[in-house]
């Protein structure tokens, strides 16, 4: 099907594209932002930013996650995504209270500065740019059901919404209200903090070893007490390392069986396994 | 045989060093906003990393107490990697913009006037103070052969010769050379970068838990010679903050049946407890011998484990 070919190589590429173009709109509207001090293009700058991160997250753990385990790192490179999302929503969170903090102080000294067209204009290239991507982003997920891909455009839609945020506080202060620019910096700034602290969240857990769902637990714990060699599953532990699922099973097998008896239930235990899960990076039996 | 007397101070020496960390940097801090000294102002932030390091440090080892459950079921011990690698990024942020800060300052401005004596009082101070906390740190640390707190000592040791430094660049500025105050400051904050780097760097090789070499050679050395088994396959040992977690695959004979194969995972359990501290859990996994080989290999994913040997 040259046409899903297509839509795989439009996601492919999109991925790029979507990192370059928020990378390139955060360095836009961060220096236009602070130069007219419009906090509200500044904090739409670090929705740009967040954009980045989650995109190349994404991108490492596409690229890096899938380099085998090697002798120095034994269990693979997949935590190399939750390192990247956690070091950097760090960044972003410090990032974003010391803008709230400073949009606060404006907010009750009532020193707005002027509305100017500069940061109208940086708004409406940013507007422009991010639902072009996004459209490009929803379409390609239609086609291909990727959830990252999703993801991907939400993030630009958020992004659109917090520029069109700063149209309408640019606009509002040319008509006399000049509260708005910081009202609005202090609304999208609290978005931002709960998206860094989700971001750093999803990292942080996954480093300190999550389990995977609870549901996919079941999912084996169903498969394993269908096999009439498996007399008792005394624990299943798992663990995210980025994309890819580790199994540790701590299961009784009748002790009258030879080690090659063994051996052979294993390999049925862990292709049983392997075709229930996706992602699945390896899985230990280990006879208790 | 350890003495009980060493074992208490032991218990004791984290908390005395984090008391006398802090207590410099107050008195740093103080001196240093008094005499106009930049390079005291740098050491007392050196003082404050090493306070707030070993807080999150200490603050980790409590949690990573927890046990266990449903959500974790390796318990919390790598937070401590979390919380370490946070907190030495930021302080290295810090000490990167005031190296900025310094060197604009230096270049732009110029000293205004050469930094106080007093600067010297706390310098002197802060050397002695350091100078008995390590000692008392390396006493502990070589008694309870605890690396840890021997690593401890260490700082002690580092932040003892930053305060000589700052007597140097007092000493320096007042005699003709006025700008060695804020060269000084510019140093000391390279060398906080440079010891926050590396703590950045040891947190994200447990992050990704980066093989550890000499355990796995030491874990080999020891389950080798136990009777029966034939070959031992894939070593993988990986920390989880304090915690040491294993997984061994050994070869045994095909024709034994399993309940003598758990006679002798039993036996490497006890061998690994006894001799090496800290582990929290030993993993075997049972192959037979007759040519097959890690099973990691049979998994129908490209991130399959590459066969150590």
């Amino acid at each position: 099907m040259p046409e899903k070919d297509k839509c795989v190589e439009c996601a492919e590429q999109l991925s790029w594209v979507g990192i370059w173009d928020s990378a390139f709109l955060a360095l836009f509207k961060g220096v236009v932002g602070i130069l007219t001090g419009s906090r509200a293009l500044t904090a739409s700058a670090l929705y740009s930013i967040h954009d980045v991160i989650s995109g190349v997250a994404v991108l490492i753990g596409f690229k890096v996650a899938r380099k085998p385990a090697d002798r120095e790192h034994p269990y693979g490179y997949g935590n190399a995504e939750y390192i990247v999302c956690v070091f950097t929503s760090i960044l972003l969170l410090c990032a974003t209270v010391f803008l709230l903090a400073d949009c606060i102080r404006i907010f009750f000294l009532g020193e707005h500065s002027p509305p100017n067209i500069a940061a109208l204009m940086a708004a409406i290239v940013s507007v422009a740019a991010n639902e072009i991507i996004y459209r490009f982003n929803i379409c390609s997920y239609k086609r291909l059901n990727s959830p990252a891909l999703l993801a991907h455009a939400k993030h630009h839609r958020a992004d659109v919404i917090s520029s069109l945020a700063v149209v309408v506080a640019v606009v509002g202060g040319a008509l006399g209200y000049h509260f708005l620019d910081a009202a609005v910096a202090i609304f999208e700034a609290g978005h931002l903090l709960y998206l860094s602290v989700e971001l750093f969240h999803q990292g942080g857990s996954g480093l300190v070893d999550r389990a995977i769902k609870e549901s996919d637990v079941s999912l084996i714990r169903q498969f394993l007490s269908g096999m009439a060699e498996v007399k008792e599953v005394k624990d299943i532990k798992t663990r995210q390392i980025g994309r890819s699922v580790w199994v540790d099973l701590y299961v009784s097998l009748p002790a009258d069986k030879t080690i090659a008896e063994i051996n052979t239930i294993s390999a049925r235990i862990r292709y049983g396994i392997a075709n229930k899960l996706e992602y699945l990076g390896n899985i230990n039996v280990i006879c208790e | 045989m350890v003495e009980q007397s060493c074992v208490n101070c032991g218990k004791r020496v984290e908390w005395i060093v984090l008391g006398i960390n802090f207590s410099l940097f107050l008195l740093k801090g103080w001196f240093a906003l008094l005499s106009h000294s930049k390079a005291l102002l740098a050491d007392s932030f050196e003082s404050l990393v090493n306070f707030v390091i070993t807080i999150v440090v200490l603050v980790c080892l409590r949690m990573a107490s927890n046990n266990a459950d449903e959500k974790f079921p390796y318990g919390y011990g790598k937070v401590e990697f979390l919380a370490s690698g946070i907190v030495n990024m930021l302080l290295m942020i810090v000490a990167i913009v005031y190296v900025f800060v310094s060197c604009s300052e230096m270049i732009l401005i110029g000293p205004e006037r050469p930094p106080g004596l007093i600067a010297i009082v706390a310098a002197v101070v802060s050397i002695v103070i350091n100078y008995i906390a390590f000692g008392y740190g390396r006493c502990v640390g070589e008694k309870l052969g605890s690396s840890a707190i021997l690593a401890n000592a260490q700082i002690n040791l580092t932040d003892l010769v930053t305060s000589a430094a700052v007597i140097v660049a007092v000493v320096g500025s007042r005699l003709g050379i006025p700008r060695l105050d804020h060269i000084t400051a510019i140093v000391i904050c390279v060398f906080i970068i440079k010891v926050t780097l590396d703590g950045v760097k040891k947190a994200i090789r447990g992050l990704m838990d980066a093989s550890l070499h000499a355990e796995e050679v030491h874990i080999r050395d020891l389950i080798e010679n136990i009777e029966g088994i034939e070959r031992v396959g894939a070593v993988r040992a990986r920390l989880a903050g304090r915690n040491l977690f294993v997984d061994v695959d050994i070869f045994l004979p095909s024709d034994w049946i399993l309940s003598k194969g758990l006679g002798t995972v039993s036996k490497i359990k006890n061998v690994l407890c006894k001799k090496i501290e800290n582990i929290s859990d030993v993993s075997v996994q049972l192959l037979p011998l007759a040519g097959t080989d890690s099973p990691m290999h049979k998994t129908d994913h490209p991130s399959g484990h590459a066969n150590s040997d």
